[in-house]
């Protein structure tokens, strides 16, 4: 059973479409990778599932349609994204972002998951109460995955949470999305030009290419095949 | 000294009337960032709601309140038919419209209640001996009551915004509309409820001032644009910020009209303006109006 299921999608940005008819899926329990360079139309794909621009097409989450549903109503049913660029609310300290994270669920069980997730990373509780806007790149990008958990979504979209971090920052961060994957089984889909880290935490890929996308194949394969490599990892 | 007093004390309470309608444009400006040139005019037609609820026959307290839950019921329908359907990029057009309201609401108030000054009754008692000595001078209770009502409107919206899920979401909203989308936050109903607010805060304002200021077609005109001064000094997106400039200004024009020769009253709201300028120059986002960072 699909958790996130895109059939035959479209979108862009008024003059013309951006994606070409996009279908992917990811399974319950499944870290899926869209791999793409710039301008491929990654960030398109993941704005128009999450309702963010107009798109046709078919959306389902765990099977019901969300083809037509506004963002917040989107979010309520089980979806986060965390936004390229981080989406930091920088007027909020660290511990107001998470609890605004916590917004579709009305406060239940709070205390806990904010446990959970300073646990999950311990640079966020040093700074709970520090303005998020004075965090660094790497922490606002802990501090996106951290909010958009604190709904409990069914499945979480990552849009290249890699931007602008340093090799060993990117390595951990990628290393907390795997945790989030294997301790709460959750779905996962990750747009990324850092091919190489992402198709290590991934299950299967998927290639983006001005709009249109590939058939999916296993993350294994498609980081030994040498088209991808020469493509995508610079090798 | 006692003359400055008593110019501090009116500075004052000008100033609080300036804040008080500022803090109005601010709670529509944090969500959207328009400004709503038609705060003033919407607070005056609530002004002449209550009067006319008094007419009909209600108490004071009583007229005043109503006045306020229409004005705050009339805030989201206004925000709902005429100002969302433009969509979140429309600046100009907004702008346009709020003018158009203006205009609207002005030549409305002037058809329904007709164009001479009606009288309003105080809250407290207003009569000249009405006051209570303060270093030589008068405090009288309007003002005072004015004042007051300002600071307990403050620390409700203080808590609102600081205890509560609603509150966080609308700060949230503030700081980041999309982030705020991300989460689940409504975020056209985070706007529309900042204007509910912004026109109850209006009518309690225009009920507050009647009293002086007599209810008339052109009573908030002048304020509305001190209200603006203030906002922009205070940094248009801070509530604490917003009121904080509107008595500056209102104390810093009683002086400056008090005691330079040339200025006099016939000066006055230039001294608002020259404020306003050196300001903005020296800090373009005001006081306490967070800088905007712009993202790559």
């Amino acid at each position: 059973m699909s958790m996130l299921s895109i059939t035959d999608m479209y979108a862009g940005y008024g003059a013309g479409d951006v994606l070409d008819g996009v279908s992917l899926h990811v399974d319950a329990g499944e870290v899926v990778v869209v791999l793409g360079a710039n301008g491929a139309g990654k960030t398109t794909l993941m704005r128009a599932v999450a309702g963010l621009i107009s798109r046709r097409g078919g959306i389902e989450l765990d099977g019901e349609s969300i083809a037509r549903a506004a963002t917040d109503a989107i979010v309520r049913r089980g979806l986060a994204l965390v936004p390229q660029g981080r989406g930091t609310i920088v007027d909020l300290t660290v511990e107001e972002n998470l609890r605004a994270g916590a917004h579709v669920r009305r406060g239940r069980g709070l205390a806990e998951d904010l446990d959970r997730w300073y646990t999950q990373y311990p640079r966020l509780a040093d700074r709970r109460k520090q303005k998020a806007g004075l965090l660094s790149g790497g922490e606002q990008q802990m501090l996106a995955i951290a909010r958009a958990m604190m709904s409990r979504p069914r499945v979480l979209l990552c849009d290249e949470p890699s931007l602008g971090l340093s090799p060993l920052l990117t390595e951990e961060l990628f290393e907390s999305l795997r945790q989030i994957n294997t301790d709460l089984g959750m779905a996962i889909l990750v747009v990324e030009q850092n091919a190489m880290i992402a198709l290590e935490i991934a299950d299967r890929g998927y290639l983006l290419e001005i709009g249109e996308i590939s058939e999916s194949r296993p993350a294994a394969e498609l980081a030994a095949d040498d088209a991808v490599r020469a493509a995508y990892l610079g090798a | 000294m006692e003359l400055l007093i008593a110019r501090l004390i009116d500075g004052v309470n000008y100033g609080v009337i300036y804040g008080f309608l500022a803090l109005a444009l601010v709670c529509v400006y944090r969500g959207t960032h328009h400004l709503n040139l038609a705060q003033g005019e919407m607070a005056m037609f609530s002004g002449f709601i209550a009067y006319a609820l008094h007419a009909a026959g209600l108490p004071v307290i009583l007229a005043i309140l109503g006045a306020v839950a229409v004005s705050f019921v009339a805030g989201g329908v206004v925000e709902r038919v005429l100002i969302r359907p433009l969509g979140a990029h429309a600046d100009y057009s907004i702008l346009l419209v709020t003018i158009g309201l203006f205009l609207m609401l002005n030549a409305a108030a002037g058809v329904i209640w007709g164009g001479d000054p009606l009288a309003f009754p105080s809250l407290v008692p207003d009569r000249p001996d009405d006051y209570i000595g303060f270093f030589g001078t008068r405090l009288r209770y309007l003002p005072l009551l004015i004042l007051g009502v300002l600071l307990a409107v403050m620390g409700g919206l203080f808590a609102l915004f600081r205890y509560t899920r609603l509150g966080l979401a609308m700060r949230a909203t503030a700081s980041n509309p999309e982030s705020a989308r991300l989460l689940g936050i409504r975020v056209s109903g985070i706007n529309a409820l900042g204007w509910m607010l912004a026109a109850a805060v209006g009518a309690l304002i225009a009920t507050l001032i009647a009293p002086t200021t007599t209810l008339t077609t052109t009573m908030m005109f002048n304020f509305l644009i001190y209200a603006a001064a203030a906002a922009t000094l205070g940094g248009f997106d801070s509530p604490l910020g917003a009121v904080l400039a509107g008595i500056v200004l209102g104390v810093v024009e009683n002086l400056v009209a008090s005691y330079v020769g040339f200025v006099g009253s016939d000066l006055k709201q230039a001294v608002a303006l020259v404020i306003l300028l050196v300001v903005l120059m020296v800090r373009p986002t005001g006081f306490f109006g967070s800088k905007r960072v712009e993202r790559v």
